[in-house]
């Protein structure tokens, strides 16, 4: 659990009590590509801790085009959280797009957990600020970057991206479509 | 100071002991329009919860353009929470658009507070949800719908927005500039009628 605990530690350290507790409501899955960690549609109950391998979350929009909202590396806290926040059926498909291996937390146990020991409560509300911080980005980046900033700035955060994943999903993350993705390439040889 | 009082009852039921502490946190301010809540690369030490008045979160780019990111009508809390969460100088600004009640609640101190007391901790995480809730409907609405259909959106959100804020504010919340925007209005309300 390495990665884990060391994501814990750098958020907010728990007392030996409460990382038992959580501990508890905690387990480790090994995936296979392809694997729906949440599916469009129904109400999910899980969230995952990334530790190894990629996954993506996407929808298919009205025009019919997919749409990667995210595309999740190690270390990345995974989960169609505003589902599970609204306890509503998802609107993303959440699938792991190569052999993963996830934490695997109930939403709901961890906010009982939550209500009862406040330092629980604290790494909630810290994992919460996380993708808080990053949705705000990624909405900053689509008002004020075009479609080659914003895949300069993918490179940048994910230098291999290009041979992590297929370009089909690249150009779905950056809203575009592949062949206009495969241009933007071309023009910055 | 009652519509707030109302919005936290309706989120979480607090313990008076919290009440007395979290109370001790608002300061009710007016605001002239206009009003520079924050300035871009200043670090953020306030949220706020409108009581009346209309406020927006901007970004301005290197080629002087300017974004609105948000816009954040009464009865809602506001802020540059990526800023007060980093402890970063800001990326973005917050001005009044319109003359503005607005409680103030430094955040560091909520913060302590949450961290002591549980229920508040609660009260604060169904914020952070219902936020982070908005942002996504926010990015879903940037990378999938064209600027009509984002207009239609925030319509749909703030039906009197034409007549509440600029249209070089509207425009820039959609992403456009103010004549694709009486452009993109020409275009509905012609083929509606």
């Amino acid at each position: 659990m390495n990665n884990f605990l060391s994501f814990i530690k750098r958020n907010h350290p728990l007392s030996t009590n409460s990382f038992k507790e959580l501990s508890d409501i905690l387990v480790v899955k090994n995936c296979t590509a392809k694997t729906i960690l949440s599916e469009k549609g129904k109400i999910p109950q899980n969230f995952y801790f990334l530790k190894s391998g990629i996954a993506r979350a996407y929808l298919i929009n009205q025009k019919g085009n997919e749409y990667t909202r995210h595309i999740y590396f190690e270390g990345n806290i995974v989960g169609a959280f505003v589902a599970l926040i609204k306890n509503k059926a998802a609107l993303y498909t959440i699938e792991c797009l190569t052999d993963c291996k996830v934490i695997e937390c109930d939403y709901l146990k961890l906010s009982q957990l939550s209500n009862k020991y406040i330092d629980i409560a604290i790494l909630n509300r810290k994992i919460l600020e996380l993708l808080f911080s990053v949705a705000v980005n990624r909405n900053i980046d689509f008002l004020t970057l075009n479609t080659t900033k914003r895949y300069l700035k993918l490179k940048k955060q994910i230098p291999d991206i290009d041979n992590l994943v297929s370009q089909k999903i690249i150009a779905s993350h950056l809203a575009t479509t592949t062949v206009q993705l495969s241009r933007i390439r071309r023009s910055l040889l | 100071m009652k519509d707030l009082i109302n919005h936290i009852n309706n989120t979480y039921q607090l313990s008076e002991t919290s009440w007395k502490e979290l109370i001790k946190l608002f300061k009710v301010k007016t605001y002239p329009s206009d009003y520079k809540l924050l300035e871009i690369g200043e670090k953020s030490k306030y949220f706020f919860f409108s009581l009346k008045g209309i406020v927006r979160s901007y970004k301005l780019c290197k080629d002087g353009k300017e974004f609105n990111s948000n816009i954040f009508t009464e009865k809602n809390y506001l802020g540059i929470f990526s800023s007060l969460i980093s402890k970063k100088p800001s990326e973005l600004g917050l001005e009044c658009l319109t003359e503005c009640e607005l409680v103030r609640i430094n955040y560091d101190h909520f913060v302590s507070l949450s961290d002591k007391h549980i229920d508040l901790n609660i009260l604060h995480r169904k914020n952070l949800r219902a936020f982070y809730v908005s942002l996504i409907m926010r990015e879903r609405e940037l990378a999938n719908l064209t600027s009509t259909d984002r207009y239609l959106a925030l319509k749909e959100r703030i039906p009197s927005i034409d007549n509440l804020i600029s249209q070089k504010h509207i425009a820039s919340h959609l992403g456009i500039t103010p004549v694709q925007l009486s452009r993109l209005k020409k275009d509905l309300y012609s083929s509606n009628s």
